[in-house]
């Protein structure tokens, strides 16, 4: 029956590739017909914005690898492509080489304010200073045991 | 004015009014020059008790891959209360006293391997005196090929 089912999705016309007079490159969900599918059931339109990533990379840490229970506090100047000083900026830290985290990590442990809590406290953020400049602040707060290896920084532009 | 076109350098469409020949990349709506954030899974899970650490914060769902990734995958959440709405907000509530027992504790946590992926939620009512969490416990996923693999 799979297979009956497949044969008729091929049936379907699904996608329209136009260069003129207006271009349209369309593309539908299986077994929707492209010339009479709504809103929401393309997936791919001459219209959408397409999340594209016009930056993706692993940015490392200054101080990965400390355990100590040292405050720490590291920025990260960053050059981009210039292509939008208002990107969507999405930071997908890297806790080790085994997992990442996102957006926080959790943690708990026993101590007190002035002998510090040791456990995994650490924050990523960043900053857009221009369309070419991302700045990535890496912090590790005192007593905590272990540090990040980085974050991924993605750059998405924005639709307009 | 060539508004899109296909040909050996891709795919290349500008936004109406633009010319792919002369439009800036802020103005294009698919370039041949950037990689697309292809989704390799997607679907919904369900968090819910566990046994472990800070199981008295946060409810758990795991989601595995098979096969496994090369490395830890990207992977983004919403929760979803209802048919109509949805909760996004991440936000980090510390809970630290003069002395005893200190928390770091995230309105929701993901923790990817390569293997899977766990998303961990604070609970609406735990030890502790936390009473912030959200009200759901289905949450909508979609794993994104990391492009540096």
């Amino acid at each position: 029956m799979g297979g009956v089912q497949d044969a008729g999705n091929l049936m379907v016309k699904r996608a329209i590739i136009e260069m003129t007079p207006n271009p349209k490159i369309r593309v539908s969900r299986p077994g929707v017909n492209v010339d009479t599918a709504g809103e929401f059931d393309f997936l791919l339109h001459e219209n959408h914005l397409f999340a594209q990533p016009y930056f993706y990379r692993f940015v490392a840490c200054p101080f990965a690898g400390d355990t100590s229970n040292n405050n720490r506090d590291s920025t990260v100047n960053v050059s981009v492509p210039n292509v939008t000083s208002d990107p969507i900026v999405i930071l997908f830290p890297v806790s080790s080489a085994s997992a990442n985290i996102f957006p926080d990590i959790r943690a708990i442990a026993s101590g007190s304010v002035e002998s510090g809590f040791p456990m995994d406290n650490w924050l990523v953020g960043y900053t857009v200073v221009s369309a070419t400049l991302i700045r990535i602040r890496f912090q590790k707060f005192t007593g905590s045991r272990r540090s990040p290896n980085g974050t991924y920084m993605i750059l998405i532009r924005r639709a307009i | 004015m060539t508004r899109a076109r296909i040909s050996n350098r891709g795919i290349e469409i500008a936004m109406p009014g633009y010319s792919v020949d002369t439009a800036p990349p802020s103005k294009m709506l698919f370039s041949p020059d950037y990689s697309a954030l292809r989704v390799a899974l997607t679907g919904t899970l369900t968090v819910a008790d566990y046994s472990g650490s800070m199981s008295d914060s946060y409810w758990r769902g795991i989601v595995s891959f098979n096969p496994a990734f090369q490395s830890p995958p990207v992977v983004l959440v919403s929760g979803r209360n209802s048919a109509t709405e949805s909760v996004q907000s991440p936000f980090v509530f510390n809970q630290i006293p003069p002395a005893g027992t200190g928390r770091k504790l995230p309105f929701y946590t993901i923790q990817t391997y390569r293997n899977r992926f766990e998303l961990y939620v604070l609970r609406v009512e735990a030890t502790g005196g936390v009473l912030i969490g959200p009200k759901t416990r289905v949450w909508r996923y979609w794993v994104l090929h990391n492009v540096l693999e």
